[in-house]
């Protein structure tokens, strides 16, 4: 069995607690309740018949009265960046979030998630700045905690990539 | 790759030319062999040729650590130890940056140990369960201090967690006996989080590290490595040297899996091994004490007591023994008892030894104010008789009852006796002092016996006494009363004498008048004495007082020839004579 810490980040009320849930406990809550600090949780998965155990941090989002500390993304072996869909503003704290955790730990394996994805007709991301992503070489994918939909998927990614 | 080539050509054609064309061949090639050889014989180019690979090679095997640091290891302490001793100062000098330093941490660190077990102890000073300790300290001679120690390591190291520093990931995870957690895993990348967030929030400087965490009576102590953290969950009271424990255990973790925590890539398998296993296993069984028998106060207070009385007993039993020291004294000292054995005789005191029945009544000599209970005194006194001046002039009291007119004064042994007494007493009184002891002699020469003068008188009155008779006869006219009084007297007389120790002789002589003839007067005369002693017999008075003598008219009474003269003549008259009786005896 292999460990691995996973940093969930982005914007405030991406839904990072949601997916993590979601994908622990299969569990969905329309409630907004803030994160404060870090909360964590672990998921185990078999990934090409490894047993990997996924240590979740699920990080207070980022606004313009919190910032992300930095010292909880020590020992990271991988992130899940967040964007609300919904709000095109987060996809660009994700990117800034991103910088600053290859600043602090340097290059990890990551997943850029688009969530909300069951709010698909009220997103306003322009798809030329995820093709661009993509361009780039990063994985980008449409989840949605409240259906399921790419979470479980999101997350054996990253775990592939950080096991490789 | 030489040796290869070279071997390679197969043999084939005439002898001479394929010698030629092997020299021709093979000229640089053997030319190399030989060198080869040359290098491996040569014992100073071979050492050239290996110094040249030797870095190269100790940094490839140092990846198989363990073969190489084992086989140097022997090498470098001989080194060591002998650089030691060449140059000790340079080896000094190369120590002196890291000593301080070192030296330092550990002051420091003992230093806060010490401030701990001393906070501890004052912590515990005036508590109830402090007071127990404190008389468990004084009942078993141990230090309160170490009492308190003692105590402080109940306590239980119910989970430990190897945890690597960076991700919070667990390592590894040892739970003693029938504790049970649910996740591991999630626990200790929760403890990192908290340091992190502890970090985060209360803006503590970068080397700070989280030492334990506090929620009810459960510590989550955390130890702090470069690589990794050893977090122990105890349970009770947890000492401040379980630091020491798991710092110790920290550090062989750190020296046994240096690599395995350097290359931490997420597996904790790296870890599964027995050495991390035992390593932990150490700061689980930290020892708990069994639960210690509590005092109950009760039980404290009747020890207390008894503890109390016990000091009592001991301070009045010495006060007893004092006052009964000074009252052996005061019987010593008091006359007329003498102390043989004393001493203390079960719950009491027994004293044996003579007493005079005239000296003081023992328990009378014990002073009232004395804490010597009187109860608890066993006294046994002989009597006998001591012979204290005092003592036998009380004994002669007692024994002669002397009249008041008579003075006894005992000096050296003899009693001088003053004053009067009846001569009876004073008879009585030499015979009986005698028979006294501690009266060696009586002085009686200043003792007037008291019957003297009274013996004197009677022996002139009755001297003087005529009992008449008439013309020629030998009856006299005297009445019976007169005869009865003489009587008397005689018989008083005799009794005086005796007193006096003397004997007393009655002459009754009897007398006539010249009428007659001599003759006839004689035998008248002798007549008239026997009459008188008759008569005075018949009254009882003792025959050997009396002597008669008959003097005719030879010893008239009167000269005169008158009638009244010659009346006088015819009579009996008593001459008294009075002898000591030794002399009468003799
Ligand atoms: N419809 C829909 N709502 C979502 C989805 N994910 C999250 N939400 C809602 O979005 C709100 C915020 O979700 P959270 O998961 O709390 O967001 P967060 O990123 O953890 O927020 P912070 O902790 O404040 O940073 C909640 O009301 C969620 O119910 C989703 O996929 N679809
Ligand atoms: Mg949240």
């Amino acid at each position: 069995m292999i460990r691995k810490k996973v940093c969930m980040l982005g914007a405030f009320a991406v839904g990072k607690t949601s997916l993590v849930e979601r994908f622990v406990k299969s569990l969905f809550n329309t409630r907004y309740q803030t994160s404060l600090g870090v909360k964590i949780d672990k998921k185990s998965l078999a990934i090409d018949g490894r047993l990997l155990e996924l240590i979740l941090w699920d990080l207070a989002g980022e606004d313009e009265f919190v910032s992300l500390r930095l010292p909880y993304l020590r020992g990271t072996a991988g992130l899940l960046l967040v964007v609300d869909g919904t709000r095109p503003e987060t996809l660009d704290t994700a990117l800034t979030l991103h910088d600053k955790a290859v600043a602090e730990i340097g290059e990890i394996p990551f997943v850029l998630l688009i969530n909300k994805a069951d709010l698909a007709e009220g997103w306003h991301i322009d798809p030329r700045d995820i093709d661009r992503l993509v361009a780039r070489g990063w994985t980008v994918l449409e989840t949605s905690a409240k259906t399921g939909r790419g979470v479980e998927e999101a997350f054996r990614i990253l775990g592939r990539e950080m096991l490789a | 790759m030489t040796a290869g080539k070279s071997a390679a050509p197969r043999p084939g054609g005439g002898d001479n030319d394929l010698s030629a064309l092997r020299r021709l061949l093979l000229r640089p090639e053997q030319r190399r062999i030989e060198e080869l050889g040359e290098r491996l014989e040569n014992p100073q180019l071979h050492a050239r040729d290996v110094s040249r690979v030797l870095p190269e090679a100790l940094c490839l095997s140092a990846k198989d650590r363990d073969t190489l640091s084992d086989a140097l290891t022997p090498t470098v302490e001989t080194i060591i130890h002998a650089s030691v001793r060449r140059d000790s100062r340079r080896f000094a000098d190369a120590l002196f940056p890291v000593i301080g330093p070192a030296i330092r941490k550990a002051i420091a660190e003992t230093l806060r140990q010490m401030l701990q077990n001393l906070s501890e102890v004052l912590e515990h000073s005036f508590s109830r369960r402090g007071l127990a300790w404190r008389f468990e300290a004084w009942r078993s001679g141990r230090p309160f201090a170490e009492v308190v120690l003692l105590h402080s390591l109940e306590f239980r190291v119910e989970q430990v967690f190897l945890i690597h520093r960076e991700s919070g990931v667990l390592l590894q995870h040892l739970s003693a006996g029938n504790v049970a957690f649910e996740d591991a895993g999630l626990g200790s990348a929760m403890l990192t989080a908290i340091e992190d967030f502890v970090h985060d929030s209360f803006a503590i400087g970068g080397e700070q590290t989280l030492d334990s965490i506090q929620m009810g009576d459960l510590t989550v102590r955390v130890e702090q490595g470069p690589e990794a953290i050893i977090a122990g969950a105890i349970r009770g009271n947890a000492p401040q040297e379980l630091h020491g424990v798991f710092h110790k255990a920290l550090e062989t973790i750190h020296q046994q899996q240096a690599e395995a925590l350097r290359d931490f890539a997420g597996d904790p398998a790296a870890f599964e091994t027995d050495e991390v296993q035992q390593t932990l296993q150490q700061c689980l069984q930290a020892r708990y004490h069994e639960q210690t028998r509590r005092i109950s106060p009760l039980l404290v207070t009747l020890l207390l007591l008894l503890l109390a009385g016990g000091g009592y007993w001991a301070y009045t039993g010495l006060r007893e023994q004092q006052a009964f020291e000074a009252y052996l004294q005061g019987l010593d000292q008091a006359p007329g008892i003498v102390v043989t054995r004393a001493g203390t005789a079960g719950d009491g005191y027994r004293v044996q030894g003579l007493r005079d029945p005239l000296a003081a009544d023992p328990l009378s000599l014990l002073d009232a104010k004395s804490p010597l209970d009187p109860q608890r005194l066993d006294l046994h006194f002989e009597p006998y008789q001591a012979l204290i001046p005092s003592f036998v002039l009380t004994r002669l009291q007692r024994l002669l009852q002397p009249p008041e007119t008579v003075n006894l004064v005992l000096d050296d042994g003899v009693l001088h006796l003053t004053g009067q007494a009846p001569a009876r007493w004073i008879n009585e009184a030499r015979r009986l002092a005698l028979a006294l002891p501690g009266v060696d002699a009586i002085d009686t020469s200043a003792l007037q016996a008291s019957g003297h003068d009274e013996l004197q008188a009677l022996k002139t009155a009755l001297g003087e006494q005529v009992v008449r008779f008439d013309i020629d006869t030998a009856r006299s006219e005297a009445d019976a009363p007169i005869l009865q009084r003489l009587a008397h007297d005689l018989q008083r007389l005799q009794r005086l004498a005796r007193e006096q120790r003397q004997t007393a002789r009655v002459v009754l002589v009897g007398h006539s008048d010249a009428t007659g003839t001599p003759a006839r007067n004689l035998i008248l005369s002798r007549l008239r004495a026997e009459w008188l002693h008759a008569q005075l017999l018949a009254l009882g008075v003792d025959p050997a007082l009396l002597t008669l003598r008959a003097a005719g008219s030879s010893k008239s009474v009167s000269t005169e020839t008158n009638p009244a003269g010659q009346a006088q003549n015819r009579s009996v008259t008593l001459t008294i004579h009075l002898a000591p009786k030794e002399e009468a005896d003799r």
